[in-house]
């Protein structure tokens, strides 16, 4: 591409018409009237650099120098063809050029970051989980399809928005549950809680809490944990010895009685997804960082939480000790990060996105002090997702340069 | 420091023709020149079919508030006249010329006589009035309306020389091949203005070009190079809140706050008007896109068709999905090639993948869009009310000032046609606006028709001591019927029934004779 020959070959065409860069006097004339300004002392301005017009500086050098500020997704140019036509082209709307961030790779984003804690869930507890996974994961999948058919919706279990929802679901259940749990649980939340409501981004609440809330019903066969490191096998249930919880210590007015760092590292009996804080809290991090989330949910979520157990904690002794027995056992850590940031049941404006974090610490520590169960966070996201609709209604932003109202309020 | 703005979105590059010289388009067979007008100004027309025309002369003025002439890019025979409408400027009154391929100019083609010292402002501004250019900053406007309205009220200039959108590189390549065109066109409407002040805004992408004006610019007091955040968009407000942190209101243009913007481009056509009296009869079209066989920036005579341009190109290599005029975030789609180059075509672009929303698009309401509306709007919900005509939560999410940008479109994962769908809804909201207020001032009419008929007759006006009392029940019949509108109806049917307004409709000698009385 060296096309450094001074003012290329000049065409009939360009001459005609003047182009700037061809016409060394006329530039000349200009910086005549610069010196002149100059000394009118009408425009203050010093004379320019003579006006170079020439062409030395062409495509070759300048290309690619500036710094490369973002990476750039390189189109993919395809194969030329022998015949193009114009028969493929359709009128569509601006813009032309759209992001290659897809609600397919938002979820798949989440399963990533949900995936370690999964894992370690099934390191501790036995391929049993796994078992869980899958039959939940599969359900979901396959009431997604079935009622989109029977909807005569387009069939979009391609944006794996079901596999999330299968997958939240199990990280809630313990590794004892009945298998029929994840199915009807399943049901509850895909079919129940999203296709009845519209599909995906129109359910109220999210739906594998709604179904985890819903499950409560049977508690005696949701609440049996097992100890860490008794693996479970298998489908079929053998009888299981239930072991306590952190947080059902906490709950029973106790300090749990392990260590805080096996409870930070995952070394305690509880729900298969949320016995991992450092795993969870990595996750979350991870999608804080792949923008798939905002960081004001989770922030205020656990900020909250941790102000109030701190100061107002519910047991006798250290408070910075029952503050972190409160943060790190149960789902608070899963519910901040995957559950309370659900995009289709958070609010969208981030005064709003505050607001609904703060609710939901309020909440959780108000249900773990006062309420029947030990777990707080289930009931304390599906209530702020029922109060979204106000946070949105009444959290507007004011627009650039101010509102123009043209209706009287 | 960081020139920037909240909102926006940083946009991918595709900029393939960065390294590629502008080239001139040989003038093509025929041009069909268009002329725009609007339906509230016509456009003038100094042609008729059969004149011979030459490069630089001026062929008639566009009407609407482009009012301003427009010149032949080539020389030869008028041969038709015709009606057109274009999809980025609207109707317009196409001069169909035939090239004589002698590229005569104008006799009026001749640099400016003065120096710049020498010359005037108002000289100055006739120079650029006369040579057609275009505001490109604030549509509709062309640029010695801009001038004017800006001499006394600003204190600097800002030229816009940011091009965040992917493709275009016409600015670009001005930039690198021509940098003293731009300083010398600033360096003219400066004179023009009478101001001081001018900031040349560069994407920080692009610092190559902004090193090339500041090496030209070296010790200059008055002109300064600044880089910007390469946000798209940067356009006259988010780029006047970015170098200036003024926030623009609603209606209000960059003159408003001190300021008057141009684009580069205006400042170079402003220079080759000055120096070789040459008008803007050609502009700088990027043309590219994965169906273009050889991307390239063209300078283009206007009223070009596409279909020559794209042939100069090379023609496609594969069959485009959409084909567009204009730039790929507020261009137009059309769906065939005679269409023409006019003075908003910044680019054609020939793309393979089709970008319109489907079957299987959905909002999940993940708040992309709020993050990226650089007017700070809630786009998801305003799509949502206008679904259910909520007026007045439209109103509260102020509709209407979305600018279309194309932001919220480009983020949102679910492929939802957002910006599409708000500018629908602000449309919507525009014609509820006009409707309601036509049926209020329709029910005003009404009553105020009915009241005068009612109450006052020719003896009561004479006699405007007794003024006619309006009949009570006549007003708050309607007012019931239109429920929160009522203020609206009772204060503007109020003052009619007293006497004392209708008196002065009347004739002086009545009125004199009311007077003696």
């Amino acid at each position: 591409m060296k096309k450094n020959k001074k003012n290329t070959p000049v065409t009939e065409e360009t001459t005609d018409v003047v182009e700037v860069s061809e016409d060394v006097p006329a530039s000349a004339e200009i910086r005549e009237g610069e010196n002149e300004i100059t000394e009118s002392g009408v425009v203050t301005d010093e004379v320019p650099e003579p006006i170079e017009t020439d062409t030395e500086t062409g495509a070759a050098e300048v290309l690619d120098d500036a710094p490369a500020l973002w990476e750039e997704h390189e189109e993919d140019d395809g194969e030329a063809e022998a015949a193009p036509t114009l028969s493929r082209v359709r009128l569509s709307p601006a813009p032309f050029v759209r992001t290659s961030d897809k609600t397919r790779s938002l979820m798949l984003d989440v399963i990533i970051a949900l995936l370690p804690a999964y894992l370690w869930g099934i390191y501790t507890f036995g391929t049993r989980v796994l078992t869980v996974g899958v039959v939940a994961i599969a359900s979901c999948v396959l009431f997604e399809a079935l009622m989109q058919l029977i909807l005569h919706r387009p069939i979009k279990i391609g944006d794996l928005s079901a596999v999330v929802t299968g997958l939240l679901l199990t990280m809630g259940f313990s590794s004892a549950v009945p298998i029929w749990m994840p199915i009807v649980g399943a049901f509850v939340s895909i079919v129940i809680m999203k296709g009845l409501f519209g599909g995906i981004g129109r359910n109220l609440v999210n739906p594998a809490l709604a179904a985890r809330v819903l499950l409560l019903m049977w508690p005696s066969q949701l609440h049996i944990f097992t100890a860490p490191g008794e693996r479970l096998s298998g489908i079929g249930l053998t009888h299981v010895e239930s072991v306590t919880t952190p947080l059902d210590a906490l709950h029973a007015g106790a300090f749990p009685n392990v260590m805080l760092f096996d409870l930070i590292l995952g070394r305690t009996a509880g729900c298969i997804g949320e016995i991992f804080p450092v795993l969870l809290l990595a996750g979350g991090i991870y999608l804080i960082v792949r923008r798939v989330i905002s960081w004001r949910i989770p922030v205020a979520y656990i900020g909250t939480v941790a102000c109030l157990t701190f100061f107002f904690p519910q047991i006798e002794g250290s408070n910075l000790n029952f503050m972190l027995c409160e943060l790190f056992s149960g789902g608070l850590l899963l519910g901040a990060f995957f559950m309370a940031t659900d995009p289709v049941t958070s609010p969208t404006t981030p005064y709003g996105h505050l607001i609904y974090g703060v609710g939901c610490g309020v909440l959780t520590v108000l249900f773990r002090y006062f309420g029947y169960f030990a777990e707080g966070m289930p009931f304390a996201i599906l209530i702020m997702n029922l109060l979204v609709w106000i946070i949105d209604r009444y959290v507007v932003p004011t627009p650039f340069g101010g509102r123009v109202a043209h209706e009287k309020s | 420091m960081q020139y920037s703005f909240r909102g926006g979105v940083r946009l991918d590059f595709h900029k393939k023709t960065r390294g590629k010289r502008i080239e001139m388009l040989p003038a093509p067979g025929t041009v069909t020149v268009p002329i725009l007008y609007s339906e509230n100004r016509a456009a003038e027309l100094f042609v008729s079919v059969g004149d011979t025309v030459a490069i630089g002369q001026p062929l008639g003025n566009a009407g609407g508030g482009l009012w301003c002439p427009v010149h032949a890019g080539v020389s030869g025979r008028v041969v038709e006249i015709r009606q057109g409408a274009d999809p980025l400027s609207g109707p317009y009154i196409g001069v169909v010329i035939e090239n004589d391929g002698q590229d005569t100019p104008a006799p009026t083609v001749q640099p400016f006589a003065k120096s710049l010292q020498d010359a005037t402002g108002e000289e100055l501004l006739e120079v650029i009035r006369n040579a057609g250019i275009p505001s490109m900053v604030t549509e509709t406007l062309p640029v010695y309306a801009v001038i004017e309205s800006s001499i006394g009220r600003v204190d600097r200039i800002i030229v816009n020389c940011t091009e965040c959108e992917p493709y275009l590189t016409s600015t670009y390549r001005l930039l690198m091949e021509n940098p003293a065109a731009v300083i010398n066109g600033v360096k003219i409407l400066l004179k023009a203005i009478g101001v001081r002040q001018a900031l040349l805004a560069v994407d920080n992408r692009c610092m190559d070009a902004l090193n090339k004006l500041e090496k030209l610019l070296d010790g200059s007091k008055m002109i300064f190079g600044r880089a910007v955040d390469a946000k798209y968009p940067m356009e006259e407000r988010t780029l006047l809140y970015a170098m200036t942190g003024r926030e623009l209101p609603a209606g209000k243009t960059a003159v408003d706050a001190g300021c008057v913007m141009f684009r580069a481009e205006t400042c170079a056509a402003v220079f080759q008007a000055f120096a070789f009296g040459m008008p803007y009869v050609r502009r700088v079209v990027t043309v590219a896109g994965n169906c273009i066989a050889s991307p390239k920036n063209v300078s283009v005579p206007l009223g070009t068709s596409v279909q020559d341009l794209i042939a100069f190109c090379g023609g496609f290599r594969k069959s485009p999905a959409s084909l567009v005029l204009g730039s790929p975030m507020t261009g137009c789609a059309v769906a065939s090639t005679d269409q023409l180059i006019t003075k908003d075509t910044v680019a054609v672009l020939a793309l393979s993948r089709p970008t319109a929303e489907n079957a299987a698009s959905a909002c999940i309401r993940c708040g992309r869009c709020v993050d990226v509306c650089p007017m700070h709007l809630m786009p998801h919900a305003i799509v949502r009310a206008a679904e259910r005509s909520a007026w007045k939560r439209m109103d509260r999410l102020s509709v209407t000032a979305c600018m279309e940008c194309g932001s919220c479109s480009y983020v949102c994962p679910g492929g939802v046609d957002v910006t599409a769908k708000v500018a629908a809804a602000k449309e919507a909201y525009r014609t509820h606006l006009a409707s309601r207020e036509e049926a209020v001032e329709d029910v005003v009419e009404e009553v105020v028709e009915e009241v005068v008929e009612e109450t006052v007759s020719p003896e009561e006006i004479l006699v405007p001591e007794t003024p006619a009392a309006p009949k009570e029940d006549a007003v708050p019949e309607i007012i019931s019927v239109f429920g929160e509108d009522a203020a609206a109806v009772d204060n503007t049917a109020k003052p009619v029934p007293e006497g004392e307004k209708l008196i002065l409709t009347l004739d002086g000698k009545e009125d004199a004779a009311h007077e003696e009385e």
